[in-house]
């Protein structure tokens, strides 16, 4: 057992650090410091400068343009990108569809989607949810019925809850092909062009007052047979591969740690009740108690990247990532708590729009702290609830 | 960075729960406990043909150049087997404390500790002193002590008790002989089945450990393995509460079903799961972490990982007894006893916010 980092791996991670110190566009990382989610041109144009320098797809083979990183460089490189305040990879490519196709795509798929994914040429959303079908994914309705004669699919259906639908080119599928035998057995998995001809996209605003959300319509959408990833009816095995590594990535360490360092950099200068923020024994706890929580979760994904570096069965979902997605989604909703609670009234004034246009009346990191806060309710319920991640850990550890 | 046993590791994890397995069920824990002095020395010799105690010994002492990983592994598997003797004593404690000696000092104590010969406890703590950080009263004169200490972990029965005190140059660390003149050990039973003593040192003969590191230090690292080694036995009785409180709701029948198979039992139980999971991360960053060189940094390592030792202790605790219901509530049941074990291991080694104040105190870990 070993944590410490090699000189090898420290250099590697000056390497990333001096990459983004280089190339993170100003106006970027100010946004992001903020509070504020990254603006699509703002993702496109990080993602891109990554992708040329080969590094925005760490989890890929070599083979299909992943640099080859042991899981502890992986691991830096997530870490620098998140403390530095740069935006992800686009996550629906890099971290689920690519994945999938990787793992289960034919060659000609493969060859056809992965570079334009990885370059985000491609910028994929994710159909899984239904007004009707969330916890209860496997209930989907929107269906997929095969056109004989123009040996093609005919979709039809509404998919929900559908983020940045409204920057995509194309959108993955979970669609109903059967209804015989149990309900996970006849979901199959398909790849759809956002600009066919009956797909609409609806915005659903959310309580911050953001549109990061969508409903998407489907009305006799035409789809080539040849967008439909691995076997007919299997795309429940595809779905539950994809969900589990989107737990993996749920935890956003880094980016927690820099909220903390940022948390604790203004309470130091804030003053309440006539001294810092940071004297007050209470924030203090508070600040102390996240940060306990925050290495422990830092140590257990540690642990489970590094079971998979020793090869643990990847096509798999480890029941682990439950443990992960709790608590990841925990530690992101409790540092958006002590913002708030940071901010005291000042935390308030409504303001329209990523960028306020109001009046601000308190520092630039106030305005974003309540609409974070509501917002980030959300990291609890998508990628599996904690409800259904207990329920994972019931069955698959305990068998209950 | 990795975290993955060696294959030696494995093995060592694998021959000592065979072993206690083997030796150490309940009920013979059960009879152990019985016994004069609360335990039975084969057991203490088979642990010593284990090799368990040579680990933490370097090469040149006669030990095995061992680190806290193995210390981890042994402390997981006492943990598990709710193992009553002073092995963390034996294991983490003595071989830092011995660091405060000369080499002859060493050698010579570490062999009889590998051999199984020397069991050892620590008698650290004072009347009153609730708080670790308070001032040590008994005192170190002429080659003689003077003093009272409390909780003595198998004080009465230990062959060597190592004792903190105050010396002519400050604080020092001493030896005294199981059975030394003016020396009154009160033997007394622990909630959690152990023994320990109240010991009063009325001009009792001892010998200085001098020749190696300060006391202060030597002192510095006994506590951080010790701790280290806790943890490490706290997850271990998680793992045991947890797995004995599901099989028990997977058997237990009411409303016609079994009670396994209500959902708000199931969630209570998984959310323990998330805890236990994030003391073993824990229980590995401290192993690690109470070698590091760097005093302040290991010191907060090993309280952020206390802090969330106690807090999950308390919830995995709580919900085992919980859930077995009113069997959970008796003597008779393994349950209560891992509560019991959990509960005394959250208050060892500073309780929850003795390491909440030294964290708090440096402003957090370091970034």
């Amino acid at each position: 057992m070993e944590l410490k980092f090699t000189p090898e791996e420290e250099a590697f991670r000056m390497e990333v650090r001096e990459f983004i110190e280089a190339n993170l566009p100003d106006e970027t990382r100010e946004h992001l410091k903020k509070g504020n989610a990254p603006t699509k041109d703002m993702t496109v144009q990080w993602h891109k400068a990554l992708h040329e320098k080969g590094w925005a797809t760490p989890r890929w083979p070599a083979e299909w343009g992943g640099p080859g990183w042991s899981v502890t460089q992986m691991y830096i490189f997530q870490q620098e990108n998140q403390r530095a305040g740069a935006p992800d990879p686009q996550g629906f490519n890099v971290g689920m569809i690519g994945p999938v196709l990787i793992q289960f795509a034919s060659d000609e798929m493969k060859k056809k989607f992965l570079p334009k994914i990885a370059s985000l040429d491609y910028w994929f959303c994710q159909g899984f949810s239904e007004p009707g079908a969330g916890s209860d994914l496997a209930s989907l309705k929107t269906s997929a019925k095969w056109d004989e004669e123009g040996q093609q699919w005919i979709v039809n259906g509404q998919k929900t809850w559908t983020t940045y639908a409204q920057h995509a080119d194309w959108i993955f599928l979970l669609v109903r092909t059967s209804n015989e035998g149990k309900k996970q057995e006849g979901i199959s998995f398909l790849l759809v062009d956002m600009t066919s001809p009956g797909v609409e996209v609806h915005p659903i605003q959310t309580m911050d007052g953001g549109h990061e959300i969508n409903s998407v319509f489907f009305t006799d959408v035409k789809v080539p047979a040849e967008n439909l990833i691995g076997e007919v009816n299997k795309g429940w095995t595809y779905a539950k591969f994809l969900l589990g590594n989107e737990r993996l990535g749920a935890p956003r360490v880094g980016s927690s740690q820099a909220k903390l360092e940022q948390l604790k950099e203004i309470a130091k200068e804030r003053i309440v009740r006539g001294k810092p923020l940071w004297d007050h024994p209470r924030f203090r706890d508070k600040y102390v108690e996240a940060q306990v929580e925050l290495k422990a979760l830092e140590m257990t994904v540690m642990r489970v990247l590094s079971s998979m570096q020793a090869g643990a069965d990847q096509s798999k979902p480890d029941p682990a990532t439950s443990v992960i997605k709790i608590k990841g989604a925990q530690m992101v909703q409790r540092m958006t708590e002590l913002f708030v609670e940071m901010a005291g009234e000042q935390a308030l004034p409504w303001t329209d729009g990523e960028e306020g246009d109001n009046a601000r009346i308190g520092p630039y990191w106030a305005e974003r702290a309540a609409p974070n806060y509501f917002n980030y309710r959300k990291s609890s319920i998508y990628g599996g609830s904690d409800q259904v991640q207990k329920g994972i850990i019931s069955k698959a550890i305990l068998g209950l | 960075m990795n975290f993955e046993l060696s294959d030696e590791q494995r093995m060592l994890s694998d021959s000592l729960t065979r072993f206690l397995a083997d030796k150490y069920d309940f009920e013979k824990r059960r009879k152990y406990m019985g016994l004069e002095g609360g335990l039975d020395r084969d057991i203490w010799t088979g642990f010593a043909e284990l090799g368990i105690f040579a680990l933490p010994f370097s090469e040149d002492e006669g030990g095995l150049g061992g680190s806290s990983v193995e210390t981890m592994i042994v402390g997981e598997a006492m943990g598990r087997a709710l193992a009553n003797e002073p092995w963390a004593e034996a294991m983490a404690i003595a071989p830092a404390l011995l660091q405060a000696g000369s080499a002859e000092q060493r050698a010579g104590l570490a062999e009889g500790i590998i051999g199984g010969e020397i069991m050892p406890t620590w008698a650290h703590l004072e009347p009153g002193m609730i708080d670790r950080g308070e001032d040590i009263q008994t005192a170190e004169q002429g080659g003689k002590l003077s003093g009272t200490k409390t909780v003595v972990t198998f004080g009465a029965e230990a062959d060597l008790i190592f004792v903190t005190a105050k010396g002519a140059d400050g604080l020092g660390l001493y030896l005294v002989r199981k059975g030394a003149d003016s020396m009154e050990a009160r033997a007394y039973k622990t909630q959690d089945g152990k023994r320990a003593a109240e010991i009063t040192f009325d001009g009792t003969p001892c010998e200085p450990l001098t020749g190696g590191v300060s006391a202060e230090t030597a002192i510095g690292m006994a506590e951080a393995r010790a701790l280290s080694a806790s943890i490490a036995e706290a997850l271990g009785c998680m793992e045991v509460a947890i797995d004995e409180t599901v099989e028990y709701i997977k058997g237990r029948e009411q409303f016609g079903r079994p009670i396994g198979s209500f959902q708000a039992l199931q969630h209570i139980a998984a959310g323990a799961v998330v805890e236990k999971e994030q003391v073993r991360s824990m229980a590995m960053y401290a192993s690690v972490m109470c070698e590091d060189e760097d005093e302040t940094a290991r010191d907060l390592a090993l309280s952020s990982a206390k802090v969330k030792m106690c807090d999950a202790s308390r919830n995995v605790g709580q919900m085992s007894i919980q859930l077995h219901g009113g069997v959970g509530m008796t003597m008779e049941y393994a349950i209560g006893h891992y509560f019991k074990r959990l509960t005394m291991l959250e208050i060892a080694w500073g309780d929850r916010d003795f390491h909440m104040d030294r964290l708090c105190e440096a402003g957090g870990l370091a970034a």
